[in-house]
């Protein structure tokens, strides 16, 4: 393989964004080339530039970036970089093979997927007609898509999420391209359309003999189906190898960092090795009473189920709904934590919202630290009981009033809820930012001043000032990357045990529950399929669906072997 | 969205503004007409609700003549014997006043609105905005035309009948930001701190609905000028006493014919640029806000 061309070789690529103050490099002298029937992995955490290498490649770079230095050699076709427009639509398409994130938005809304397909083949390889047609059946075959025939007809929208990113390849292949670039194919996805997804590119790079460019933040993808690897960050590459070498033998500390930093799902760590410049959380005295109390659970639901009307109509015999929660039983007892997993659709945001009395229920009984839910939300004399469970959303960018300085935001639930007059409310509020690892200056800035992983931190202190006893978090990670995740896990790991505070953790991540829960409870289709102690249900799963969904999560093993203390 | 509040968005603010040359003409046009209009009383030659000072064998001269007291009128006179150039500064108050006032009633009016429909859905929702889409159905000169030939002429009808044309436009867009940033899961997390409904709706989602509510207010008090001139040109509008810009030009039109232009082209000019200037803004600021194109 070493004899190989390389199908694409880029040589000290640079690119440059114009701001109105000098400019930015997001792209920052990188070399790298990619062979025939190689998948190269493009990892690093957000900003890293890896997007904007795969862009580059495809000359997708729009004003006000540029192209500002360095070569792109792609085999037959010379140097990219110094190609025109018009030049470069012929190679896009026919040469260049691209996949997004989004499948949706990839698609075109309003045409069949035929005619998508179609016109693809026809501006890459020029055949029409029956000939297109049968080229587009071929390679919707190609790509897993069932009954191709009929699907021809369809629209974008009556796919799902893993069928339109198989779509989106067969457009991709459609002239049978040298390079592939996909740009974080299967994060959008859950996890069992993730391999099946995977599984195709490995296919098609080895059946074709193309070059593929994987974009991806996640280590687990990279281990499984890339070839080479190369690691970014600040817009530098500052690792490159084959795939298996870098990951066992990482030689920058930073690559260590990252492979350390991701969630081991084949056993639970005490805490998460971070990354030198991750901000310092100040050290935890553990406290010496166990957290398990036998106070009965802090939160119980029985048979609890929930359903949204999908279809309304003037009679309710032919109004649609479908059940988000149905007939689920849950006890979480004080102190303890529980994660629930589950792919997405499967029900469990909506049972935290319930549980945290956002969402209302059709039947069943949800008691919050002995208090009905109902009662809670709407007797007032239960106000400051109410205030005890607090939650973490997903999006840290969306959970903070962009308008209110994140010190005011901690002080007014505070000031409202008269738990403290403003100069104490102050005093709690900086102990607090400090305990998260925030500075006191930062109570006078605004939330668009941070980055994701410290709004999520100020998330955490907002819901700390309360002292609540129940701590729900709704995928409080999925948004981060992975060293600010391991940041932020072991912030609540030492929250629960400093404060004796009850988790409830929802992730679709396995490995991350196997880190933060006492036991776990795996829902799909609104029902709960397994619930059990944590160990005995990773290393013995019960259910068929929890043996699906562990078999299908891409599993990170070089973290083990990084594992020293 | 840039934040109008922050120390450093607002710097951003400004320096954004200042990009477009456009856009400070505009502001230099307003700042000047809205300050003739302010300080009018004193540099105005004349008082021309003062019949004492006006002499009926000055009427329709043509600019630059000297009248029958040696004053020269720089701008002419009208039917009256009214110095023109003092008629325009009086009916530029009248025409900024009225802008102003009822604009800002329509603001508040239809933000609280808008913000009450977005938030509680439901019936709410649907009366009010189903009593938006009836008005927006009808052009709103026709609506305003009705209610004062109902109502009467009159500073404080005129007012009424800006109000109720232009409330709509700020209770559909108020409700539509209304109803994505409650969607928002701060606004999730200030119910779960036991904040009460008024506390989230005014001093959470309002101060982030208010953004496009910049814009629409610059548009709309330019409008209700245009449209009170409308008005008061129709003959529906302001008194003969309280001459606006849009009597003005009324009063001048039936000269148009005989050559004396000054009496309608002078006040039409000063409308224009009044209106021009505020467009020039709200068109910039329009631009600022819009996340699309934000850099």
């Amino acid at each position: 393989m070493t004899a190989q061309e390389p199908i694409v070789s880029i040589e000290n690529l640079t690119v440059e964004y114009a701001l109105t103050s000098g400019s930015f490099t997001a792209v920052d002298n990188v070399t790298l080339d990619v062979k025939p029937g190689e998948i190269l992995g493009l990892v690093g955490e957000s900003g890293a530039g890896k997007s904007t290498v795969g862009s580059a490649v495809a000359r997708l770079i729009d004003f006000p970036g540029a192209i500002t230095g360095g070569r792109i050699l792609l085999r037959n076709s010379g140097d990219l970089a110094s190609l025109n427009e018009t030049q470069m639509c012929g190679i896009r398409g026919s040469d260049i093979g691209m996949i997004f994130q989004d499948s949706l938005s990839a698609l075109f809304p309003v045409k069949t997927i035929g005619a998508q397909l179609m016109r693809a083949i026809k501006l890459s390889t020029g055949l029409t007609g029956s000939a297109a047609r049968a080229r587009a059946l071929k390679l919707l075959e190609e790509v897993g898509i069932p009954q191709p025939k009929a699907r021809l007809r369809q629209y974008p929208h009556q796919f799902s999420g893993g069928m339109r990113q198989r779509i989106v390849i067969a457009i991709a292949l459609a002239g049978d391209p040298q390079l592939l670039i996909a740009d974080e194919p299967t994060t959008a996805l859950d996890v069992s359309i993730q391999s099946e997804i995977l599984g195709l590119l490995k296919r098609l790079a080895v059946d074709h003999g193309a070059g593929v460019i994987l974009i991806t933040h996640d280590m687990a993808v990279i281990e499984e189906i890339t070839d080479r690897v190369a690691v970014m960050r600040h817009g530098k590459l500052i690792e490159h190898g084959a795939t298996r070498d870098v990951l066992a033998r990482p030689i920058q500390d930073y690559t260590k960092a990252l492979i350390r930093a991701v969630p081991r799902i084949d056993t639970r760590m005490e805490r998460f090795v971070v990354m030198d410049d991750a901000p310092a959380v100040s050290p935890v005295t553990r406290p010496q009473t166990s957290h398990i109390q036998a106070d009965g659970p802090a939160i119980d639901a029985t048979d609890v189920t929930i359903s949204f009307m999908v279809k309304n109509a003037i009679l309710p015999r032919n109004r649609s709904y479908i059940r988000a929660a149905d007939n689920v039983s849950l006890k979480v007892p004080a102190g303890s934590s529980v994660g629930i997993v589950g792919e997405s659709g499967s029900g469990k945001s909506t049972l935290a919202r319930a549980v945290c009395g956002l969402q209302s229920i059709d039947s069943g009984k949800i008691t919050l630290m002995g208090h009905d839910v109902g009662a809670l939300a709407s007797d007032p004399a239960l106000k400051r009981e109410r205030v005890k469970a607090q939650m973490i959303f997903q999006d840290p960018f969306a959970s903070l009033d962009p308008r209110q300085r994140i010190g005011s935001a901690l002080i007014e639930p505070l000031i409202v809820n008269k738990m403290a007059e403003r100069d104490e409310a102050q005093d709690i509020t900086l102990a607090t930012l400090k305990r998260v690892g925030l500075s006191e200056d930062d109570a006078n800035k605004l939330p668009h001043q941070f980055s994701g992983g410290q709004r999520q931190r100020i998330c955490i202190a907002r819901a700390l000032v309360m002292d609540p006893a129940v701590l729900i978090c709704d995928e409080p990670t999925s948004a981060l990357d992975v060293s600010v995740q391991a940041t932020i896990l072991n912030l609540l790991k030492d929250l629960r045990d400093e404060r004796n505070l009850t988790l409830m953790f929802i992730s679709h991540d396995l490995a991350v529950i196997r880190q933060v829960s006492d036991r776990v409870v795996v829902m799909q289709h609104g029902k709960v399929c397994e619930e059990a102690e944590t160990d005995s249900l990773f290393d013995d799963p019960q259910h068929e669906y929890t043996r699906h969904l562990m078999k299908m999560m891409p599993k990170f093993t070089s973290g083990a072997r990084l594992q020293t203390p | 969205m840039s934040t109008a509040t922050a120390p450093t968005s607002t710097r951003r603010f400004v320096s954004l503004f200042t990009a477009s040359p456009l856009a400070l003409v505009g502001l230099a046009l307003f700042i000047l007409t809205a300050g003739i209009a302010l300080i009018g009383p004193m540099i105005a030659p004349q008082n021309p609700y003062d019949l004492a000072a006006i002499n009926l064998l000055d009427s329709r001269l043509s600019p630059g003549s000297e009248g029958i007291d040696g004053n020269i009128y720089w701008l002419g006179t009208d039917g009256h014997g009214r110095d023109m150039t003092s008629a325009i500064i009086y009916g530029l108050r009248t025409s900024i006043m009225i802008g102003l006032i009822a604009s800002t009633i329509a603001l508040v009016l239809g933000t609280t609105l808008g913000l009450i429909a977005g938030y509680a859905r439901g019936w709410v929702d649907a009366v009010i905005m189903r009593i938006v889409d009836l008005q927006l159905s009808v052009p709103s000169i026709l609506i305003a035309i009705v209610l004062l030939a109902v109502l009467g002429r009159g500073v404080g009808n005129i007012i009424l009948a800006l109000v109720t044309v232009q409330w709509v436009y700020f209770a559909r867009t108020v409700r539509s930001s209304c109803l994505i940033e409650r969607e928002k899961e701060y606004v999730q997390a200030g119910v779960l701190m036991g904040f009460s409904h008024a506390r989230i709706l005014l001093r959470h989602i309002l101060p982030n609905c208010l953004s496009p509510v910049t814009v629409i207010v610059t548009v709309e008090f330019a409008h209700a000028i245009a449209l009170e001139a409308t008005l008061s040109f129709l003959g529906v509008g302001l008194p003969i006493t309280e001459p606006s810009l849009g009597y003005l030009i009324s009063a001048g039109f039936s000269y148009l014919l005989n050559g004396e232009y000054w009496i309608s082209i002078f006040p039409g000019l000063a409308l224009l640029v009044t209106v021009l200037s505020l467009n020039l803004i709200a068109d910039h600021l329009r631009d600022i806000t819009d996340p699309r194109l934000q850099r």
